[in-house]
Parts: structure tokens; sequence; C-alpha cells
């Protein structure tokens, strides 16, 4: 299941349009168990619509989505994340009445196929509440379990956000801008945690932090205006010239 | 959503003290003679009943109904064409015999509510908002019309019991307070089934689905078929309420329909605060007992009643549940 280099996640010539605006144009990639993989664009590029076509949360226009070689195009977001397939959103998405470690038992209760699902109190049930702490002290905001989502800032719902898409041990992780307004702590300690993760699953980051996806990225994908311009390793994409015109020389104008 | 983060004195004071309420009030009634008062109480019971089904999906799965009623009359209905059946010794719909008896009338109406509440919900939970207000107005407008031309059962008249109402368990049910205490008793029995789903896996995913639904889809919920699920439960148990309603009345009509009574059942709800199911009890004794204190005094009763639901709302802000919890934070040191 977890063979190092097999693809678990393919995109094969995904096509989207807004009305006249195409956000995604003939988008094929392959994550592969083990590694992470950078998609990095400039801003509307379409990673996040890509995201969206890989998690199932929005249908491609054409296209093929395959999840360890089957295809799941048809398949809805839920039948996906069951298949495991976790995301993170580029904009928290979180239960704000709920304490992060609810939020976190909630996530790991989708997993689950037997329990009492009338009747036992789910805040009872241990077989929820450790992999629910794990995660969360893995993230290193432990300490915040009895927090709920709404109190906590800005940084934390971050990694809360994490902590939630890799409670269910996925297979496959798709992080939407996870750094996006960290504090330089707080992004070195995450880069960490990502690191340790490839091992048992893939990732595709999205990330604007060029320090960060060069460190961390086995492979690269760079996105212009919704078609691939160039994919590879880190070292062959920083030198890529159609890569530096496109999109590097703007970012190290700034 | 944590009941172990409330002392246990709060819980009785929030929880326990409306049920003691109206389990002591009508015996109280009795013991100064005003006996003609039981049914006062018996009525709140049975609003508190209703309130507290319309509680649970509003207050955990964020669906506002403004067609509940719908099921209070279909519940009143049951009741009534079965006892109306069961009188004439006439054949009833599907070539049934009538039916007479709580035991049948009851797990019926409960039946029969929740199966329509499932195409009402599926229909409602296709949009959200204002929009699943409206859609739920227009389909409890539906039964309430599609009850007025019933003909066979009186139409806009309904059905008057003159004969009695439903036996239990073959038992006469004449005596005013036998009633109180099985609609008493249902209400508790609702009361534990609906928190303990609340606190459940079922009642987790309704929450978080009310809270982020797309976050659901993401970690692998289909909420939907829960939401409807509610939805039904609680349909079944608000025709339970409108059962027994048409037993403490002994009359049925297509105004258990009407849509002022969806309305007043969120008034209870709202009025009560969302805090925690008991909410809907304390709504139901403020709400009807307003009613009947103010009818005492004028027939115009309405003006003043609206007035005074809204200084309440903005005064005791997350209703009376609301408003003992901030009483009872103030005093939280004492507690320790
Ligand atoms: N639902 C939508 N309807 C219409 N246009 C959309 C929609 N979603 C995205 N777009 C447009 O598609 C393009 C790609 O958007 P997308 O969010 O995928 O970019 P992105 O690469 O994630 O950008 P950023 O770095 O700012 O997050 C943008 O021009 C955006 O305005
Ligand atoms: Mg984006």
């Amino acid at each position: 299941m977890t063979t190092p280099d097999a693809p678990v996640l393919e995109a094969r010539d995904l096509h989207k349009s807004f009305g006249a605006l195409v956000a995604t144009n003939g988008l094929s990639l392959t994550v592969r168990t083990g590694q992470i993989h950078a998609l990095i664009g400039p801003n509307g590029a379409g990673k996040s619509t890509a995201i969206a076509q890989l998690a199932g949360s929005l249908r491609p226009d054409a296209g093929e989505v395959l999840f360890s070689g089957h295809s799941v195009t048809r398949l809805d977001e839920a039948g996906r994340a069951r298949l495991g397939l976790a995301r993170s959103f580029q904009i928290s998405a979180l239960f704000p009445e709920m304490t992060a470690l609810e939020s976190v038992m909630l996530a790991v209760q989708a997993g689950r196929r037997h329990h009492a699902r009338f009747w036992k109190p789910a805040s009872a049930d241990d077989s929820l509440l450790e992999p629910a702490r794990q995660a969360l002290y893995t993230l290193g905001i432990g300490h915040l379990a009895r927090t709920r989502a709404s109190d906590l800032a800005h940084g934390q719902r971050r990694l809360l956000e994490m902590a939630m898409a890799l409670a269910r041990e996925p297979r496959v992780l798709l992080l939407d801008e996870p750094m996006a307004g960290l504090g330089f702590v707080e992004t070195r300690n995450l880069s960490a945690v990502i690191h340790a993760l490839k091992a048992d699953m893939g990732i595709l980051l999205v990330e604007h932090d060029m320090d960060v996806v060069f460190r961390l990225a086995d492979v690269v994908t760079v996105l212009v205006d919704g078609a691939v311009i160039a994919s590879g390793p880190p070292s062959v994409i920083r030198d890529d010239p159609d890569v530096r015109r496109a999109y590097l020389s703007e970012d190290d104008a700034c | 959503m944590r009941p172990d983060a409330l002392t246990l004195r709060r819980r009785l004071i929030r929880d326990g003290l409306p049920m003691l309420l109206l389990a002591v009030a009508p015996l109280a009634a009795m013991a100064v003679d005003a006996g003609w008062l039981v049914p006062v109480f018996t009525r709140m019971a049975v609003f508190a009943l209703a309130a507290m089904a319309l509680h649970f999906i509003l207050s955990i799965g964020g669906m506002v109904s403004l067609g509940h009623a719908a099921f209070f009359a279909i519940g009143g209905y049951v009741v009534g064409i079965g006892s109306q059946h069961a009188y004439d010794e006439t054949p009833a719909p599907l070539g049934l015999p009538g039916w007479n008896d709580m035991l049948i009338s009851l797990p019926a109406a409960f039946a029969v509510g929740a199966l329509i509440a499932v195409p009402f919900g599926w229909l409602s939970l296709r949009t959200r908002g204002a929009y699943f207000i409206m859609i739920t107005l227009a389909l409890a407008q539906m039964i309430f019309y599609l009850l007025v031309s019933l003909r066979a059962y009186g139409g806009e008249d309904g059905i008057s019991m003159w004969w009695g109402r439903n036996t239990l368990a073959g038992l006469e049910m004449s005596d005013r307070l036998a009633l109180h205490a099985v609609c008493l008793v249902i209400l508790a029995l609702a009361w534990w089934v609906l928190s303990r789903m609340t606190a459940a896996p079922f009642g987790w995913v309704l929450d978080g689905a009310r809270q982020n639904e797309a976050r659901m889809r993401a970690l692998g919920y289909r909420p939907l078929a829960y939401q409807i699920g509610a939805f039904a439960l609680s349909g079944g148990i608000v025709a339970v309420a409108g059962a027994l309603m048409a037993n403490v009345d002994e009359f049925v009509s297509p105004g258990l329909g009407h849509w002022t009574v969806s309305g007043e059942l969120l008034v209870i709800v709202i009025l009560g605060g969302l805090g925690s199911l008991s909410g809907a009890v304390w709504g139901a004794l403020v709400l009807l007992g307003l009613e009947e204190v103010l009818m005492e005094f004028t027939q115009h009763w309405a003006v003043i009643m609206g007035p005074l639901l809204v200084v309440i709302v903005l005064f005791a802000r997350g209703g009376v549940g609301g408003f003992l919890d901030r009483l009872n934070m103030g005093k939280r040191h004492d507690d320790a």
C-alpha cells in the first residue's frame, strides 16, 4: 500500500473553465507515495482550482483523476475522502463552535465504520480521543485541545486545519498554502511535520514560500494560467529559463 | 455539546426545574379546587414536546422549519380519523379497522409524521437559510389545505371526538391527571432520546454540517442523509405531540396545522434558548403561561404579547436557558 514512488494520485489532462476564464488547461501531474510534490504558480494560476478537482469538490470539464490507478473522476468528495484523500483549505475551514479536540475527533470518526452512531456519546469514545490527541500533539497544539476553534489565533487555526487533515492517516494529502500567515518558528515546525509525514503518504503542496518549496519538494510543477509550464526536480526547476521569466523573476523583484 | 462542563446544580435548575413545575403544578391546581387548570399545563407539556423536536433540528442541525405545524396536524388527524372510524365502526383508509388506543395511535402518528417528513426534508434541504424557511412553510400550507378539503373528516370544522378520547392499553383516560402524566412521560422520554442522539456521533455530524458543510464533505461525510434522518425524527415526534393534543382537546381541525402554530413553536424555541433542549420546556411554560394570564385580563392580549416577547428575547439573550446560565455564571465561584 505504501510502496515508495508508487503513483497514488494522478491528474490526466484536466480542463476547467469558469465562463470565458480558463482556470485549468490540460493539467497532468502525478503524486507518489513518499514524495512531496509542490504545485507553484503566481496568484490566480489555478492552483486551488486544481486541488478542488483532485479532491472532488469541483468537477472538471474534461480529463481524469486517478486514485491508486483507479478512476475517481465520478466519485464525490466524501467518497474520495473515504478512499484516503485528505485536504487542507487555503482559507481555514473549521468548526467554529467546536474545540480543537472535538474537531479532530470528528475527523477521526469520519474514517470509522463500526461505531454506535446513534446512541453512545462520541465524546467518551477513547478510540476517537487518542488519535485526535495524537494529531494535535504532532502539530504542537496539544495544549489547545479544549479551546474553541473560533478562539484560536490565526496560526493555530492553520495548524488545526492540518491536524484535521492528517488525523485520518490519509494516503494522499492535498495542502493549499498551509504556511500562509504563519510565523517563522511555526513555518519551520510545520515544515518538519510535513517532511516527516511523507514517508507514509503522497503530498501535494501548494505554497508561495519558495524557501519552503525548494527545501521540501521532491518534484515541483509550475502552473501559469492553468497550464503546466515546467515540472521536475527542484534543482532543474530553479534554473529553468521559462520558469524564471514567468514566475520566479517576479518573486525576486519583491 | 459538553454537558460535563456544567455543574450538577446548574443542570438541576435549568433542566430539572421546568419538568418539576410541569409535574407539580396540576397536583397543586387539583388541591386548590382549580382542576380546570390541569389541561392548561398539559397543553404546555404537549407544546414543549413539539418545540423540543424542533429545537433538536434547529439548534444542532441549523434547520429553521416554519412548517412543523403540518406534522402536528398530521398526528392529530391520525387520532381523529382512527377514532371516528372506531366509533362509526366503518373501515378507515386502506381498509384498516378504526383505532382508538394510544398504543396504536401514538406509534402510528410517529410513523406517519416521520414518513411524510422524509420527502419534506429532502425537498427543503435542497436549499438553506431563508429559502429553507419558505419551502417548509409552503409544504405545510399544502397539508393545511389538504386537511381543509377532507370532507369526510369535517373539512374546515374538523372532527369533534364527542365520544371521548383514546384509551391507553384499554384503560379509560377520562381522568385529566392521567392524561397529563402520559404527556409528561412522553416528554421526558423524547428528551432522553434527543439528548442521547445529540451527544452521539449522529448529533456531532449534524452539528458539524451546520457549522461547516464543505469541511464535513472533505472529511468524508455525506451530511444530507443525517439531516433528512433528523428532520424525520423531528417530524415524527411533533406528530406524537399532535396526537396528544387531539386527546387533550378531544377535537382536531385543520387549525392544528395553521402556519401560526409553526410560528408559535419557533417562538417557544427561541424564547427558551438554543443552549439546551430544556429551553423548549421553559419556552412552552413562559409563552403558554403568558398567553393564559394575559387572556384573563384583556381580549386584546395579543397586542401586549408581541412587544412583551420582543423585550424578553432582547433582555434575556439566549432565551430563558441563557438567562439562567448567566445567573449561574455569576455564582460560579461558590460552586467551586
Ligand atoms: N468558482 C469560481 N468562479 C469563477 N472564477 C473562479 C472560481 N474559482 C476560481 N476562479 C478563478 O480561477 C482562477 C484560478 O483561481 P485559483 O483560486 O485556482 O488560483 P490560485 O492559483 O489558487 O491563486 P492564489 O495563489 O491566489 O490562491 C482565478 O482567476 C479565479 O478568479
Ligand atoms: Mg489558491
